[in-house]
């Protein structure tokens, strides 16, 4: 998993939802450089590899995860000083206020809702896809 | 009543001593009169004493004038003299104790003149005796002697008689007077008596009244005195400053001490835990000075060490000048409530859990149910023929319906969880607003839409939003089939509630089952008629319970249905 470039760090258990992730990215040619990790142990350890290291441009982070789940993934990344620039969009199933208030406290960029019905989920994952990697510029 | 008697018990006393200085002041008069008339017989006595000396100075100046005048007794001369001497003595006494009775001086004047007489006549004998002895003859014995004896003896016995008719008299006129007297006392003696007897009976009776009532007054406080003992709750008082009064029984076995070990050498910081030290120490002023306290939460320390929750609720005893003089506090143990709000918590928490869950779990696997057929038929729907498609199709319905009834059922456990937020809400405004959005959304145009005056009422905006959205949107969905569908929302007032009501002319339904309306995933119409996961009244029904209020609704099949709600105007 050495990637010079990591435009997208995918963090999701699901593989199922990480695959209909993937195929949507690649649909729309954003998903040339992503690196899907499958919870928030892995994503800890590459996110923080002594090895090498690693800026993606952008984040997308499930919450509920095995061992350690994404709210602590997140605050490991926003509480680091060189991570917290990178952004972060949760992607869950989760509509729980208290989920999305403790992500906005932990300065989570984006809180998207995976919705069920696939329609409506790949437009989301297309348009956050538009957004985060085209539309907006990050931090160099 | 009691005041009576006390009246009649010192009015029997009163007349009892009027009857007895009265009596007093009559045996007084009486003694005196006693003493008078002692006096007078005596005195009538000694007036006869002296007559009697009288008459036998005359009696014996007789004789010896005879011896005298016979054996020439010359010691007669010495006699005579002294019997005068004597004589004028008695005389002169009886003038002196007669002075008051007139028949008396008039004789004692006709016994001095016969006495004058008499001595006369005796000078006479003597000088005859001396001188002429032979004239003695004429002069003793004589008519003009025995006369004079005659006369003196007869004005004697006159003076006698009338002093004892005088002395009979007046025995008589005592005998009298001791008769009344003593008769007048025995009468009023009994008298006395009688009253006496009166206000002793009375008295008894009034005894016999007082110790009936402090006996009953004595059972009442016994009475009260158990109901405080064995209440099911705790009762105690406390001073101003802390200190135990008074504790019921109850109270006393749940923190393990003796009475005596409690009242007036515990205070109540005594028996609480270190966090009840400082409300205690909060509060106590507080409650002082505004003269009660409701719902205070403590926890009390046993003699063990152990601890238990109660409630406490007091209410300050004060003085005419609002001076706090003890508290009166009642205590519920709270022990077993608090271990139901624990559960209820721990239910709460564990229903979140599952909520929670539930909102992840079930709609991941939904998605990639609906994804990957939605895949399939993107990808290889060529490949297949229609019963193929036509199955895939059906697995895509059901994904969609399922996931519609995990959002509601989300919803409705998220309203059982959520505080209500009351607030006044103007009714109109909502009701208006939710018709525009829905009506934006629907496709026909032949809906006749009318909106009454609405009262404001009290409530979370919010969850009355949500009750008008789906009620409106029933009467929308089940009138759609009308030609002309018609829909009535108004309010009117009955008692003190508003009641508020919308009407529509649609499907209706059988009144048979009313009762199921407002149960969750309760349909009263099949799936392909209308939409619906039989959430939408449940949730409706839910709200309305949380405010206090009720729901229900009239129909009929095919004449439409009609849908009132209240809520309650109490603030909380």
């Amino acid at each position: 998993m050495v990637n010079n470039i990591v435009e997208i760090l995918l963090i999701e258990d699901s593989p199922d939802d990480a695959e209909l992730t993937i195929r949507t990215l690649k649909k729309n040619n954003l998903a040339n450089n992503l690196v899907h990790l499958h919870d928030g142990e892995e994503a800890l350890a590459f996110l923080f590899s002594e090895t090498q290291k690693v800026t993606p441009k952008l984040i997308l982070l499930d919450l509920k995860m095995p061992k350690i789940d994404g709210i602590e993934v997140l605050r490991a990344i926003k509480n680091d000083p060189e991570k917290r620039i990178i952004p972060v969009v949760v992607l869950t199933s989760s509509k729980e206020e208290r989920d999305v208030i403790e992500s906005y406290k932990l300065c989570v960029n984006a809180y998207i809702v995976k919705p069920v019905e696939f329609e409506k989920f790949t437009e989301a994952i297309t348009q956050l896809g538009f957004f985060w990697l085209i539309l907006n510029e990050p931090p160099k | 009543m009691k005041v009576y008697f006390e009246k009649r018990i010192l009015g029997g006393f009163v007349l009892a001593i009027i009857i007895l200085v009265g009596l007093g002041i009559y045996s007084y008069s009486n003694n005196q009169k006693s003493i008078q008339t002692s006096r007078m017989v005596s005195h009538t006595n000694e007036v006869l004493y002296y007559i009697e000396q009288l008459n036998s100075s005359v009696l014996t100046l007789e004789v010896e004038l005879l011896r005298f005048n016979i054996l020439g007794d010359t010691t007669f001369l010495q006699f005579y003299r002294n019997e005068i001497v004597q004589g004028t003595k008695h005389i002169q006494k009886l003038k002196e104790l007669t002075k008051d009775n007139s028949f008396q001086q008039n004789n004692i004047e006709s016994l001095m003149n016969l006495g004058r007489k008499k001595i006369e006549h005796i000078q006479k004998i003597i000088e005859a005796k001396r001188i002429s002895p032979h004239t003695l003859t004429n002069l003793i014995p004589s008519p003009y002697n025995h006369s004079i004896k005659f006369q003196m003896q007869k004005v004697i016995l006159d003076m006698k008689n009338k002093e004892k008719h005088l002395l009979e008299t007046r025995m008589e006129a005592n005998q009298i007077e001791i008769y009344k007297f003593n008769t007048t006392f025995l009468v009023f003696q009994i008298f006395i008596g009688a009253i006496l007897i009166a206000v002793i009976l009375t008295i008894n009776g009034n005894l016999k009244k007082r110790i009936k009532a402090e006996k009953s007054l004595q059972d009442a406080k016994d009475d009260v005195q158990d109901l405080y003992d064995n209440a099911p709750c705790g009762y105690h008082s406390l001073d101003s400053r802390g200190y135990f009064l008074d504790m019921n029984t109850t109270m006393l076995k749940w923190i393990g001490y003796t009475k005596e070990e409690v009242i007036g050498k515990m205070t109540f910081l005594n028996i609480v835990t270190q966090d009840g030290v400082e409300t205690f120490k909060k509060e106590f002023p507080t409650f002082k000075k505004q003269g009660f306290i409701n719902n205070i939460e403590f926890n009390i320390l046993r003699r063990d060490g152990n601890s238990f929750p109660i409630i406490l609720n007091s209410t300050a005893d004060v003085d005419i000048d609002g001076n706090f003089i003890r508290s009166r506090s009642s205590t519920f143990d709270n022990t077993e409530r608090k271990l139901a709000e624990n559960k209820i918590k721990q239910l709460n928490y564990e229903l979140e859990a599952f909520t929670y869950s539930v909102s992840h779990d079930l709609r991941a696997p939904l998605r990639s149910i609906d994804s990957y057929a939605k895949i399939l038929r993107e990808d290889y729907g060529k490949g297949i023929d229609a019963e193929g498609n036509r199955l895939v199709e059906i697995i895509v319905k059901n994904a969609r319906r399922m996931g519609q009834l995990i959002d509601d059922l989300l919803d409705f456990s998220r309203l059982g969880r959520m505080e209500l937020m009351k607030s006044k809400v103007d009714v109109n405004q909502i009701v208006e607003a939710v018709k525009r959005e829905l009506m934006e959304q629907e496709k026909r145009s032949n809906i006749d839409f009318a909106i009454h005056a609405l009262e404001p009422t009290m409530a979370d905006p919010n969850m009355l939003r949500q009750v008008w959205i789906n009620l409106i949107s029933n009467a929308l969905k089940y009138s759609s089939g009308q030609q002309h569908s018609k829909i009535e929302v108004g309010c009117y007032q009955q008692k003190d509630n508003t009641i508020y009501f919308i009407r529509d002319n649609g499907v209706g339904f059988d009144m048979k089952y009313v009762s199921k309306l407002f149960g969750v995933f309760q349909r009263l119409h099949k799936i392909q008629d209308f939409e619906g996961t039989g959430v939408g009244l449940a949730l409706v029904h839910r709200i309305i319970m949380r405010h206090g209020g009720r729901i229900w609704a009239e129909a009929k099949i095919n004449e439409g249905a009609t849908f009132y709600f209240f809520i309650s105007s109490k603030h909380d």
